[in-house]
């Protein structure tokens, strides 16, 4: 072995097919099961998460649809209380954390790279454990079913009903437990995805030249690692209450219930912002495509992206104005929440504008960015009048709450992602899913989901609480109830609609080009799917839309992407000043391994012990996972992590 | 917290008049109780129009969105639309960003104008016109509501339950803590929701205009028959009030005949571990106090009307309506259970 | 045809210095886990204005015997972890090996005086909010702390086993980037829960 050279001036070179093949080589993760699951591929860790959100937004769809039964009518008892107050609690919880925010790393993970003309994530073991621990704390937290304990005080949690006196059962310890655990990959997730986007990018790809995916997901990942630290520390005290009697939030001993809620609402806050920023920035990204033109007020939108984000930290007390807070405080989070509506806005008066100015194509996809932008102000104006205090003191805890939510879940999620998987889909397997089918189950998605969804408008002014198993009949909640739960299930066959979709076109769709809707930016300059190198030269970018650029004639360069760095000698890719784009190191990337799932196995063997109170077996689980990370960090001579002597 | 000037009565009166009509089923407003749409009390006169003003911003919004989207979808265009991206030409016309200087600029200006009323109403109703005269303590529990009338006098102290009487006309201030979990004051045609915390005792006020039994109902999650507890809060003409309060700090007439003294001996041992009488020695705090049960419209805190039947159903199978309530099932004989309900219906 | 690239002069290759991505990871990391911290230490206070029965802390300020002891030793192993990096920056071998060595034996002495502390204390873990907090917050750090002594150990045996020199020692720098938080976390941590009740 020779010594690791310290640096070098890297080749440059035309794409050629005998670079790519030995790239190809160099690259492609093991074959079957094993390839899976010591994989570091980004995008096959992309299309991990993507699956396992979605599969967690069924499991979340069916606990509704259980509850909508239910709640068809008065006074029905298809449920106790308890299977409804468990329904409701993990419902929520699935759909918050273990979809919302996953499916939007999914895309991230696959095509951050890609649009950053990189070969990889700066952190591709991490990138993967991420992954694994995302879906071991799921599995964790649903096996609280199995032993029919599962959460049931809501997703947010308030002791004292979450403390131990009222809930004795194992129910709560799997919630705490499960969040503890799920921060984990969050934390992983946004330390990799922030490295990510101030590195591992191609020359000239200044930050001015970013996606607004890229905005939005750096937004909501760099707020995460600010954010997420708080509910960990808030379950972490919790938990400590109800093993070991502290007083942290019960009240008889001089605990602070309300520093419960401060806690929680400062992380989850700030997580709602979390789980839409990215899916906007699709939206930014994508619609313009179909629009036939740049987007109008780029640096608007991505300012209000960020500012958002920043602003989504200090209205948490808008969840507390009926505690019993001064006016003078509630005052302050009411300016914040209701002024906050006004970067959205600016990024609804982009869309408008981008689609008024532009030639629109009304591809499947951007049926459902239409009706996002609809949706997105619904949800927006419902929020907006929550803000004020007076107001909020009716509806809070009402549905008019649960309607805002699912209108701004629903609408600014999972229709983004929906429309966003038509936009990429080809991309990513090669073949276009069925446009006539997409339109249908758009229309009946859209149809479905405000005939569930806007008559809880209605219930909520007509006073129904949430949260509540049953109801009487005669005060008016009965018809809107019954409306509810049948566009709930309308909405259910649109989804199924969209997932025949994919896997008839996984089959037999029409077979996709490297760019067949003409985007402009640079994971369309790849084949459809891209190689497991993503760019055998790495291209360099004049502007934001490199491959529309001749068009526009706007750059004062020129993008260029069949020709450029080869960094060959080993998984390489470069990375570059954070700023300006410069190149700066070349970056010498792990191959697959199978540490990031062993590490998660003993992290799951640790909270197993915690949740049993068997803390031997967590001591076994921490001890081994303390041994594997020191592996997992054992400095290697092929990343360039430590010297290799001349002599060996 | 105090506000600086009563609303207008009239003012707050037609708006009410207004909003009843346009409120939910136009009118037929016994037909729901919980709306909040319109108010018949102090406190909520501002909030009922504030509320309808941001609502009919609201769809004045969407409404406006909605159309300029489908406008700027099928307006007509120099290039027809397509379904192809491919077949149509990219370009960057020179317009556009106007839409977000304008639309920021009228934004910002109705967003302003919500928070600075919303400041206005929040001092308007933070507290009463006028000092109450009447404070009421209400302590929640799972799954009732205890309510203390507080007086100067000891001995006009008394503790009912789950139905709450005012004098109309007159600002009555609640005292309001928990025992257990975290529950929610709320009676939506008099006033918003207060949270009712342990370990702290939270402050609000209600005042209504108009005679009537108001319902309301907990609002924050407080476990397993957070969907039963409701309440009713009964307004009535000062007069009719002060006899009232006099009635309830009456004792409760001696048993009259054999079964009536069988069902208060089978009550003292089977139910006054929980449940309290004034004026008898059955003082248990764990349970709602049943002074004067057969004056309250309603029973198991506004689940079922109080009569014969629903009041034997309920203390024969407690957990049949409310499952997981904290009242056993108690395995009285049907003689006993009778002689019980016997004796309930001599507290009126 | 290839050439090489023009203009600028050679990019180093690899985890070199500050540049290392694990360098940028573990600043990162080191934000998160701090805001952690943050927000104990906003449970602390806002506990400490709440209205008590009693004085806060309810037994009085706390005794300083182990704790200011406990700071200077802190202080000296970000010393001797600096020096330790600055050695092998410089190619020398001999401070790194020592300067790492004297960092361990100062963190598991930190961590014996801490635990002495903690023995030391009228209170208990479930006494009050204030001793759950006392404890807690202590405890957390104690846990950063032995997951650097973890660190430590491991990248003294990898600088034994000669893996590093003046320009490939990331780990040892991200270590030490570690290390210094640690000892920021106990300032902080001094200063809340030691002297704000004395200030008081």
């Amino acid at each position: 072995m020779t010594v690791l050279e310290h640096e070098r001036l890297p080749e440059v070179d035309e794409r050629n097919v005998a670079l790519q093949l030995k790239l190809e080589e160099m690259w492609e993760s093991a074959p079957g099961l094993r390839g899976w699951l010591s994989t570091v591929d980004h995008k096959e860790i992309g299309i991990m998460y993507l699956v396992t959100a979605f599969a967690f937004l069924v499991a979340g769809g069916i606990q509704a649809l259980i509850m909508r039964l239910q709640l068809a009518g008065p006074d029905q008892h298809l449920l106790t209380p308890e299977q409804y107050n468990e329904l409701f609690s993990m419902h929520g919880n699935t759909m918050i954390f273990w979809y919302a925010f996953p499916v939007l790393s999914g895309f991230s993970n696959y095509f951050w790279p890609l649009l950053l003309g990189a070969r990889d994530m700066a952190f591709p073991r991490l990138n993967a454990f991420s992954y694994w621990v995302f879906l071991a704390s799921g599995i964790f937290l649903y096996c609280s079913f199995a032993v029919g304990a599962a959460p049931n005080d809501g997703w947010f949690n308030y002791p004292p009903y979450a403390s131990r006196e009222f809930n004795p059962g194992p129910n709560i310890d799997f919630y705490l437990l499960a969040l503890i655990f799920f921060g984990i990959s969050l934390t992983a997730g946004g330390i990799n995805f922030v490295v990510t986007s101030l590195r591992t990018r191609c020359p000239g790809m200044s930050v001015n030249r970013f996606p607004v995916v890229i905005w939005g997901t750096l937004s909501a990942n760099a707020a995460g690692l600010l954010a997420v630290p708080t509910v960990s520390v808030a379950c972490f005290l919790l938990w400590m209450d109800r093993q070991f009697g502290t007083h942290f939030f019960n009240a008889q001993n001089g605990g602070q219930p309300l520093l419960w809620q401060h806690l929680f609402w400062m992380f989850a806050h700030p997580w709602v912002y979390m789980i839409v920023l990215p899916a906007m920035g699709i939206v930014s990204d994508a619609l313009p495509v179909f629009c036939r033109r740049p987007l109008v007020g780029y640096a608007a939108v991505c300012l209000a992206t960020v500012v958002t984000m920043m602003i989504g930290f200090g209205v948490w007390v808008h969840h507390m104005f009926a505690v019993g807070l001064p006016s003078l405080g509630m005052s302050f989070f009411a300016a914040t929440s209701i002024l906050i509506s006004l970067p959205s806005g600016v990024q609804v008066f982009s869309w408008l504008a981008t689609i008024w100015t532009g030639r629109p194509i009304y591809t499947a996809a951007f049926h459902y960015f239409a009706g996002f932008i609809v949706l997105l102000v619904i949800g927006g104006v419902s929020g907006f009048v929550t803000g004020s205090v007076p107001v909020d003191w009716q509806l809070t805890d009402t549905y008019w709450v649960v309607a805002h939510i699912h209108y701004v879940l629903i609408g600014i999620n999972l229709f983004p992602v929906i429309g966003g998987l038509f936009y990429w889909f080809p991309k990513m397997t090669g073949r276009m899913l069925d446009e006539r089918l997409g339109k249908w189950s758009f229309w009946v998605m859209f149809v479905g989901f405000n005939l569930g969804f806007f008559p809880m408008h209605i219930t909520g002014l007509l006073g129904m609480p949430r949260r509540v198993y049953t109801y009487p009949a005669g005060v008016g909640w009965t018809v809107p109830n019954l409306i509810t739960t049948i566009g709930a299930f309308i909405l259910a066959v649109g989804i199924l609609m969209f997932f025949v979709n994919v896997f008839v076109s996984l089959r037999r769709g029409r077979t996709a080009g490297p760019n067949p809707w003409d985007a402009p930016t640079l994971e369309w300059a790849t084949r459809s799917p891209p190689p497991p190198y993503n760019f055998a030269v790495i291209p360099s970018v004049a502007s934001r839309h490199p491959l529309w650029e001749e068009r526009l004639q706007e750059a004062e360069g020129t993008s260029v992407v069949d020709r450029g760095l080869v960094l060959d000698h080993h998984h390489e890719t470069l990375a570059v000043t954070a700023l300006d784009g410069e190149p700066d190191v070349i970056l010498k990337m792990p191959t697959e391994s199978y540490l990031p799932l062993l590490v998660t196995l003993c992290i799951s063997i640790f909270f197993a012990g915690l949740v049993s109170t068997l803390w031997w077996l967590a001591a076994v689980g921490a001890v081994l996972g303390i041994a594997l990370c020191v592996a997992w960090l054992w400095p290697l001579p092929e990343v360039g992590q430590r010297e290799v002597p001349a002599d060996v | 917290m105090r506000a600086p000037a009563a609303p207008s009565r009239g003012a707050t009166r037609l708006a009410v008049a207004a909003a009843a009509l346009l409120g939910p089923c136009g009118g037929a407003l016994a037909d729901t109780p919980m709306a909040y749409t319109v108010g018949f009390g102090t406190r909520d006169y501002g909030v009922v129009s504030l509320l309808w003003a941001l609502l009919i911003t609201s769809l004045v919004v969407i409404f406006i969105v909605t159309v300029l989207l489908l406008a700027g979808l099928f307006r007509r265009r120099a290039i027809p639309p397509s379904e192809d991206a491919r077949q149509v030409p990219v370009e960057r016309p020179d317009r556009g960003i106007s839409w977000i200087y304008v639309g920021s600029a009228i934004s910002a200006a109705v967003l302003v104008g919500a928070a600075l009323w919303t400041f206005s109403t929040l001092a308007a109703v933070s507290g009463p016109p006028v000092k109450p005269a009447l404070t009421i303590h209400v302590t929640g529990h799972q799954w009732w509501w205890e309510a203390r009338y507080e007086s100067n006098e000891t001995s006009r102290i008394f503790t009912t339950a789950n139905e709450i009487h005012i004098p109309t006309g007159k600002p009555v201030k609640m005292l309001l803590s928990s025992v257990d979990v975290i529950h929610s004051f709320w009676v939506p045609q008099l006033t918003g929701k207060t949270d009712l915390i342990p370990g702290q005792q939270n402050q609000s006020w209600i005042e209504a205009d108009t005679a009537g039994t108001y319902r309301g109902q907990c609002g924050e999650y407080c476990g397993l028959q957070h969907a039963h507890m409701a309440l009713a809060v009964v307004a009535q003409p000062q007069q009719q009030f002060d006899a009232w309060w006099e009635h309830q700090l009456e004792p409760p007439p001696p048993p009259a005949n054999r079964t009536v003294t069988e069902g208060q001996a089978n009550f003292l041992v089977h139910c006054a571990l929980c449940h309290a009488v004034r004026g008898t020695t059955a003082d248990g705090k764990l349970g709602p106090d049943l002074s004067h049960l057969m004056t309250r419209q309603t029973i198991a805190s506004g689940t079922l009307p109080n009569t014969i039947g629903y009041l034997s159903a309920w203390i024969a199978d407690p957990q049949h309506i409310k499952p997981g309530n904290l009242m056993p099932i108690l395995e009285l004989s049907s003689a006993q259970l009778s002689a019980v309900r016997d004796y309930l219906e001599t507290l009126k | 045809m290839s050439e090489t690239f023009p203009y600028r002069p050679p990019l180093p290759i690899g985890s070199i210095g500050l540049r290392s991505s694990g360098f940028w990871g573990v600043v990162f990391l080191v934000l998160s886990e701090a805001s952690i911290f943050a927000y104990l230490f906003f449970a602390y206070y806002y506990f400490s204005t709440q209205p008590h029965p009693g004085p806060w802390p309810p037994s009085g300020p706390p005794d300083l015997t182990w704790a200011i002891p406990q700071s200077v030793i802190v202080l000296l192993g970000s010393a001797t972890m600096w020096w330790a990096n600055r050695g092998i920056a410089r190619g020398a071998r001999a401070p790194l090996l020592l300067g790492l060595a004297a960092t361990l034996v100062l963190a598991i002495a930190f961590l014996a005086l801490q635990l002495a502390d903690w023995f030391d204390k009228p209170f208990s873990l479930a006494t009050d909010p204030y001793s759950s907090l006392y404890f807690t917050i202590g405890g957390f750090h104690l846990a950063h702390e032995f997951v650097g002594i973890v660190m430590i150990a491991a990248v003294l045996a990898w600088s034994a086993l000669g893996y590093f020199g003046p320009v490939r020692h990331a780990p040892v720098t991200v270590t030490a980037f570690y290390w210094y938080f640690v000892t920021v976390i106990w300032l902080a941590l001094f200063f809340t829960l030691y002297i704000t009740p004395y200030l008081a």
